[in-house]
């Protein structure tokens, strides 16, 4: 856990996330019903957008189901959060699903349904949420000294101000 | 000094990387009083597992935290649970990453894999806090 980290916080972040993922999700909804802005003009892009809508559902399960199991969250916060807190919770998040994950593939851990697909889901859907922010794939590493200034610069200017 | 902090953490990794060492090391004197084959086999199996460790805690770890040789002091106890919980959930991270990867593994990717794996198993049953509702491992 982030020393200082408020639930506040985390429920803000994820409320975030959690509205444009549903939102992503109703696109695609329309998309395969042949009722969105788009055609979709081929088999194989049909295909895709069904495995990114059934990817989509493990990740809102992942928010709704197994985060509220280790954190007060009610997925309808509307504080605005700052870029610093958003990566955090990030790295919390990402931290925690690949905890979950990795345990239950271990040949010892109990069945538990598909519980270890929603972990690994999440932890794929946040490798993604924290790509704006990373300098180098170890700087955001639990255990790392998060260099709060960079990600923010990194976040808002792009990589050409990682001189920061 | 704060739990968690740099130098805290390669305190712990310092402290248990002995232990670990002292582990292997036992498990050579085992060997060395020609016990039986299937005694032989379960040795192998805990020299590999305590390998993959150590392999973790003085390879990947340092790396992907940036820690640097320094003189280590004995950890207190809150540091080592904190720092046991970074270890549990970086492992996580970094198997996590590799197992993930749609291209083959490079034969040192496939010894991180199995390193960080080990280190997860481990750190998590260190900590005994059942964490997620997965139970411990067996060493």
């Amino acid at each position: 856990m982030v020393a200082g980290m408020r639930a506040g916080t985390r429920d803000a972040v994820v409320s975030n996330h959690l509205r444009r993922l549903r939102a992503r999700i109703a696109d695609l909804q329309l998309i395969l019903t042949g009722r969105g802005p788009i055609i979709v003009p081929t088999l194989a892009e049909e295909a895709r957008f069904r495995a990114e809508l059934r990817e989509a559902d493990l990740v809102e399960r992942g928010l709704t189901e197994l985060l509220p199991e280790f954190w007060p969250l009610t997925g309808t916060g509307r504080r605005r959060t700052g870029l610093v807190a958003e990566a955090r919770v990030l790295v919390e998040l990402r931290a925690l699903a690949a905890t979950v994950a990795l345990g239950l593939a271990q040949p010892e851990a109990e069945q538990a349904g598909d519980r270890g697909d929603v972990a690994r889901a999440l932890f794929r859907w946040a490798e993604t949420a924290l790509l704006p922010f990373e300098f180098d794939e170890n700087e955001m590493l639990p255990g790392s000294t998060l260099r709060y200034e960079r990600i923010v610069a990194y976040a808002m200017f792009g990589q050409r101000w990682g001189s920061i | 000094m704060v739990a968690g902090s740099r130098g805290a953490r390669a305190d712990v990794i310092g402290d248990h990387l002995a232990r670990i060492r002292g582990a292997r090391s036992a498990v050579v004197a085992a060997l060395d009083r020609l016990p039986s084959a299937d005694e032989r086999e379960a040795l192998l199996r805990r020299d590999e597992t305590l390998a993959a460790i150590e392999r973790g805690l003085a390879v990947l770890l340092p790396e992907a935290w940036g820690l640097e040789d320094r003189p280590l002091r004995r950890p207190r106890l809150d540091e080592d649970r904190a720092v046991l919980a970074d270890i549990r959930s970086t492992a996580a991270v970094l198997a996590l990453r590799l197992e993930e990867r749609p291209d083959r593994l490079t034969p040192g990717e496939e010894q991180d894999l199995a390193a960080a794996v080990a280190l997860y198993r481990w750190a998590h049953t260190e900590l005994g806090d059942r964490y997620g509702g997965i139970g411990t491992f067996p060493a």
